[in-house]
């Protein structure tokens, strides 16, 4: 297993920098959008949106790696069960949330940092703790969405499950528009009011990993059933 | 020891392997107890498959001109020169088989065949 | 067209194999695998011959595990592997390497990271072996931190060749290892199979349809027409064998004297005479001085095997 984990990794090393440059790109017109004076969350935003984009783009990236010149067929002749081929993908989808949760959490402070700099308007500076609920929320929202979402790239292929899978992403560029922006905000807010009314956010966020990580395992076992099924 | 194939010989390679081993233990190139290479030794050296190695090894030591110990290899054997006229038996039936098909191809028949060898015999006396 | 029986020389039931299969068959659309039956004994290389299309990639896949098959039973270095767990028949995998047709590793992984990751998955994967090897076959140093897809096909082939044999297997399959090289890289994949064959414990079930590059290494060799084994020789029996050119007249006469037995004579019509397969030349010749018989290479074989009618 730890052979396909290390394949993994290699083939997401290559594409890592030119996904977090292009995650970067497009945040920049997204925060600076959100920072017109009458709300303002762009540490948290783009905390949330790096975490995922970041994500799915190198879980898209290394799906695509594995039909593009018969890799899943050569995979399997090597020691390996099928077992392992799906646990292996999981645990490296897994980490690699792990790690673009600190990362995001890190690019949050920055832009919190930064706004002042360039002379703009921290209306309600959020601090520490926002972002790294924001990061950690974010990140089982996206293992959650993958959760769902990987089963149907083991059973129809990247190719064909690439739309499906992305649409939501592509909403998200809708954000550049106010109605949309308010809309989200108005569903943040209701959250962080939902969230308030705890004592503490800590636990919801508790809860939610646990369920996330029951989700997660059943994905796994979903997307052997599934990847068994089909012949390669 | 060098060993000469021949892809285009009516002989089988492994025969030609052996004839050639068979003529290196007689002329004592190959001496009493020296080791030969491996089957698969000697295989990767002509370029062949091991099998034919094994079966040139295999007539060798059916004929008794090589012993095989098992795990350390295959042996020239002592004691030659039974299997030496045996050989030169073998060299002079061949002759002997060459001619007559020569002889049944150019249209020549029995009766002047003999004449024939009486000639060469009564030259060769002389 | 060809029978249903083997023309067989060989046999192989006493003997220890690392590879073995019986009744394999596999059905698609429009072709299937037909009972199957080959064995690679200990110790030996094996040449599965055919023409394109004739099923030896699907075989091999089948054997390999990789792909499921109708039917049949697979054995592996002595174990039923269908009788086994799929952890047990990843373990027993440790002990078998492939090099398939097209090198199909992730395109961006380097020469270097390639080893690396046969090293993670085969226990007793030698680094050193492997550079050695890819020293020999002139992979390192220059194509060191070349990516897959930057590589040739032979080079690709030569990075898989490396892997699999420094992988301490004990037995590999390859698919058409040769096919799309130069004659000088053929020559020297044959040396390195050679080379790699000579302590003795290994084997090598290697396909192809430049059926010389089998001569010169194969102990057997199979054939596979249209998803059915027609043949099973020995390489030595090949040797042993000639084509016989005959004209009508004398091929039935020849027939008619019982020199190739009943049912397992092939022969072909082409241009205007007769070709027919003999297991014996010398025997022949011996026979039928007058009649023309050459020696027979394993295209002959093949040909008269696959073409040919049974008489």
């Amino acid at each position: 297993m730890r052979s396909l984990i290390y394949a993994d990794w290699i083939v997401a090393r290559r594409s890592f920098l030119r996904f977090a440059l292009v995650s970067l790109v497009i945040l920049c017109p997204i925060i600076a959008a959100s920072n017109d004076g009458t709300s303002g969350a762009p540490g948290v935003m783009a905390t949330c949106l790096f975490v995922t984009m970041l994500t799915m783009n190198v879980a898209l990236g290394i799906f695509g790696t594995d039909e593009a010149g018969d890799w899943q067929q050569c995979r399997l002749t090597m020691p390996v069960t099928l077992h392992q081929v799906v646990s292996a993908r999981y645990t490296f989808v897994a980490l690699v949330c792990g790690a673009t949760m600190v990362g995001a959490a890190a690019l949050g402070w920055l832009v919190e940092l930064a706004i002042p700099l360039f002379g703009g308007v921290l209306t309600v500076p959020r601090g520490g703790s926002e972002i790294v609920m924001a990061s950690w929320g974010m990140g089982l929202v996206t293992l959650g969405y993958l959760a769902l979402g990987m089963p149907m790239l083991y059973r129809l292929g990247v190719t064909k499950a690439r739309m499906a899978f992305t649409a939501p992403f592509l909403l998200m560029a809708l954000i550049a528009l106010e109605p949309v922006r308010n809309a989200l905000h108005g569903v943040l807010n209701s959250l962080e009011g939902f969230a308030s009314s705890f004592s503490s956010p800590w636990p919801v966020l508790l809860v939610g990993s646990v369920a996330v990580a029951l989700l997660y395992v059943a994905s796994l076992h979903l997307s052997e059933r599934l990847y068994a099924s089909r012949e390669l | 020891m060098e060993i000469v194939v021949s892809n285009s010989s009516d002989k089988p390679i492994y025969e030609q392997i052996a004839s050639q081993l068979r003529r290196a233990i007689m002329a004592g190139e190959l001496a009493e107890g020296e080791r030969l290479p491996s089957i698969r030794a000697l295989a990767t050296q002509l370029r062949i498959s091991a099998i034919t190695t094994k079966r040139a090894y295999q007539d060798l030591e059916a004929q008794g001109f090589i012993h095989t110990v098992p795990g350390k290899g295959c042996f020239v054997a002592g004691d030659n020169l039974e299997l030496l006229r045996e050989e030169r038996l073998r060299m002079v039936e061949e002759s002997l088989a060459r001619a007559v098909s020569d002889a049944r191809a150019a249209g020549i028949g029995a009766q002047e065949l003999r004449e024939m060898l009486e000639l060469q015999l009564e030259d060769e006396l002389q | 067209m060809s029978s249903v029986v083997p023309y067989s020389s060989i046999d192989l039931q006493g003997q220890p194999c690392d590879l073995r299969c019986a009744g394999v068959a596999k059905r698609y659309k429009d072709f299937a695998l037909q009972a199957v039956s080959l064995a690679v004994p200990h110790g030996s290389v094996v040449g599965l011959i055919g023409r394109n299309g004739a099923g030896k990639t699907t075989l091999m896949r089948i054997l390999l595990g990789s792909l499921a098959a109708d039917a049949g039973r697979v054995e592996l270095l002595g174990q039923d592997v269908g009788a086994l767990s799929h952890n047990a028949r990843a373990t027993l995998r440790q002990d078998v390497a492939f090099v398939a047709a097209v090198t199909a590793y992730p395109a961006v992984m380097t020469v270097t990271e390639v080893a690396t990751m046969y090293q993670l998955a085969y226990p007793v994967f030698g680094m050193d072996a492997f550079r050695e090897l890819a020293t020999r076959l002139g992979l390192l140093p220059d194509s060191e931190r070349k990516q897959v897809r930057e590589l040739s096909r032979g080079t690709g082939m030569k990075l898989q060749l490396a892997c699999a044999l420094a992988s301490g297997a004990r037995l590999v399959v390859m698919d058409e290892p040769t096919a799309g090289l130069d004659p000088i890289a053929r020559d020297e994949l044959l040396d390195v199979l050679r080379a790699w064959m000579e302590p003795g414990d290994r084997s090598l079930l290697i396909s192809s349809h430049i059926t010389s590059d089998l001569e010169k290494l194969a102990d057997y060799l199979v054939v596979l027409d249209e998803g059915r084994v027609i043949a099973e020789l020995g390489s030595d029996s090949v040797e042993r064998m000639g084509i016989a050119r005959l004209r009508t007249p004398e091929l039935e006469q020849v027939l008619a004297d019982g020199h190739v037995a009943r049912g397992q004579a092939r022969v072909l019509h082409e241009g205007l005479s007769w070709n027919l397969l003999v297991p014996d030349r010398a025997a022949f010749g011996r026979s039928y001085p007058e009649y023309v018989c050459d020696r027979a290479t394993i295209d002959d074989c093949l040909v008269l095997l696959v073409k040919g009618e049974v008489r």
